[in-house]
């Protein structure tokens, strides 16, 4: 990848509205990211057998192919939603795989920008769940 | 005469099932969910309806739409299978309410044995050994309390009535730490549970999971087919099963056997079912009875030659078995290594595609699966995606031919649980036999750590 190829494209993210846009060639990904989280040069797809590699990442992955759960119970609330405070360790979901229920907690601080699927659907490893600001 | 069967289950025991009814001539229906749309049984089956979305809640746990299913499709029977609603009594009794049979015991052998108190109690009724305590509330009176903990015999293990999963629980090993673990075990169960009620019973501190499987037609004929090992398991499910128990005299199992076909004739028993017994020290008590085929029944299969669902049909359209208990025979060994999809260092479930799909074959092994190379397993259902049971002449040579098949078997795309069996069958106190259920969760690091 070079140089002028990666200035083209900041400059077509700034030039555009987009919050976040993601570009692979020859085994490079470049990904962009708008506000205050610099952007980065990312490692090929995160292995779904290491969820730790996307810890602190400023999106939140699916460790494992399951149906994602965004409530502890139907009648509780939510776990959290958009513009949620976070502290690192909270439950932001659950994915539910083959009767086992695995927590999916916050490994930073922060605020939730989005929620990038609905409960009950099916997420594949290393899907993205959410978002934070 | 039962000519059509509608298969209420999913996975390997519906393809099992299938190809019981094939044998027997019987017209295959199966019902499946959204997510099971693909598997190869569904299309192998005469008719299939799908009756609902993935969800187990919606689909194969749906008494009214599996009922429905079989209504429009005038299915004579249901099968069950094992899990979802098996042992449901009262969809037992709506089957039978709508004129159909169902493929398993009468909804009142369900209840009976449902009931944790209703079934020790008809045990004991049956001359069946149970775990040593009264089966009711401890008094208040501490010398009364004293006098039936040194009747039981320590060490003895508190149980708050209103505990489970682990709760509640403190175990006694002499007379001086009695009365204030009692102290703490009612103010435990008050708090936690609204009810200081405490039983006592004798506590096992390194018991085997041993189990019967019986067998009872409708005309009072009930016979035992052997006992199994399941003591390898990890939270309460079983991985790794065998036929015979081994290093248990034969003239025992037989004793126990007997008092559990008993038991089959005093409570009425129809159909197939086991009894499961801890065993410690030379003594076996009845913990619970599955009013249902189990996954382990292949081991039982492998050792006696009984097609034991084709038999379960058949005893449900009303015949009678053909064979006394002086016909059944144990021979030889057999193993069943259930695959799970699943990690096996951390049990972390995973579903997904399967790449590579390759299974063992040869003389004296039996491969019971649904799944094959480019199927997805669905996240939404447990872990168990096929059976690898093997047989020998010999507990070693069953064990040596196992440990062939693991090496043959391959899979990719998912994390299976192939590498943990690999490690068990060189457990050395595995291979000697008569491990008990807390072997494997207390070497679990140590076992695959040895394999590597």
């Amino acid at each position: 990848m070079e140089l002028d190829q990666i200035k083209k494209l900041i400059d077509a993210m700034a030039a555009s509205d987009l919050a976040e846009m993601e570009f692979n060639e020859h085994g490079w990904s470049l990904r962009l990211v708008r506000g205050h989280q610099p952007a980065r040069r990312q490692s090929p797809r995160p292995s779904p057998q290491k969820p730790q590699a996307v810890e602190a990442d400023a999106t939140v992955r699916s460790p494992l192919y399951g149906i994602v759960w965004l409530r502890p119970q139907p009648d509780a609330p939510e776990f959290v939603s958009a513009g949620s405070a976070i502290k690192a360790g909270q439950t932001l979901c659950i994915v539910e795989a083959m009767k086992v229920f695995h927590e999916v907690r916050a490994t930073r601080d922060g605020t939730i920008a989005s929620i990038l699927v609905t409960a009950g659907s099916e997420v594949e490893a290393g899907q993205d769940l959410m978002r934070f600001g | 005469m039962i000519r059509s069967i509608l298969i209420a289950n999913r996975g390997e025991i519906a393809l099992r099932i299938m190809r019981a009814c094939e044998a027997l001539g019987i017209e295959t229906i199966v019902v499946y969910s959204q997510a099971d749309r693909e598997a190869s049984y569904v299309q192998r089956a005469a008719r299939s309806i799908c009756i609902g979305p993935a969800a187990a809640s919606k689909s194969y746990l749906d008494q009214a739409a599996i009922l429905f299913a079989a209504e429009v499709t005038k299915a004579d029977a249901i099968h069950p299978g094992y899990g979802f609603l098996s042992e449901n009594a009262e969809f037992a009794e709506r089957v039978n309410d709508a004129g159909r049979i169902l493929i398993g015991p009468t909804a009142e052998n369900m209840r009976i044995m449902g009931d944790k108190i209703s079934a020790k109690r008809a045990m004991i009724a049956a001359g069946v050994p149970c775990v040593p305590g009264p089966d009711s509330a401890l008094p208040d009176d501490p010398a009364a309390v004293r006098a039936i903990a040194r009747d039981i015999g320590y060490p003895i293990i508190l149980k708050a009535a209103g505990g489970g999963g682990g709760r509640g629980m403190r175990v006694v090993v002499m007379e001086d730490e009695l009365l204030p673990s009692l102290a703490i075990t009612r103010e435990e169960g008050r708090k936690a549970f609204g009810n200081d009620s405490i039983y006592a019973e004798k506590f096992l501190s390194h018991p085997r999971h041993i189990e019967i499987q019986v067998i009872a037609d409708y005309h009072g004929r009930a016979l035992w087919l052997g006992s199994r090992d399941c003591s390898l398991q990890r939270r309460h499910q079983k991985i790794l099963e065998e036929a015979p128990a081994p290093g248990i005299d034969p003239q025992l199992i037989a004793s126990i056997g007997e008092r559990c076909a008993d038991a089959c004739r005093y409570l009425n028993y129809r159909g197939v079912g086991t009894f499961e017994f801890l065993y410690e020290d030379g003594a076996f008590y009845f913990i619970e009875m599955n009013t249902r085929l189990q996954v382990e029944h292949p081991v039982t299969e492998m050792t006696t030659g009984i097609d034991l669902v084709q038999w379960q049909i058949r005893v449900a359209q009303g015949d009678p078995l053909p064979f006394k208990q002086a016909d059944i025979r144990c021979e030889g060994h057999s193993f069943e290594c259930r695959i799970n999809a699943e990690d096996p260092k951390t049990f972390m479930p995973s579903p997904g595609l399967i790449t590579q799909w390759d299974m063992p074959n040869g003389p004296h092994i039996r491969v019971d699966t649904h799944a094959f190379a480019g199927y997805r397993v669905p996240p939404y259902y447990d872990s168990l995606i096929g059976k690898l049971v093997v047989h020998g002449t010999t507990r070693d040579e069953a064990l040596a031919r196992l440990r062939e098949a693991l090496a043959e078997t391959n899979i990719t795309g998912i994390a299976t649980n192939i590498d943990l069996h690999r490690a068990l069958v060189n457990d050395s106190a595995f291979t000697k036999g008569g491990v008990d259920i807390h072997h494997l969760e207390k070497n679990h690091q140590n076992i695959l750590g040895s394999a590597a």
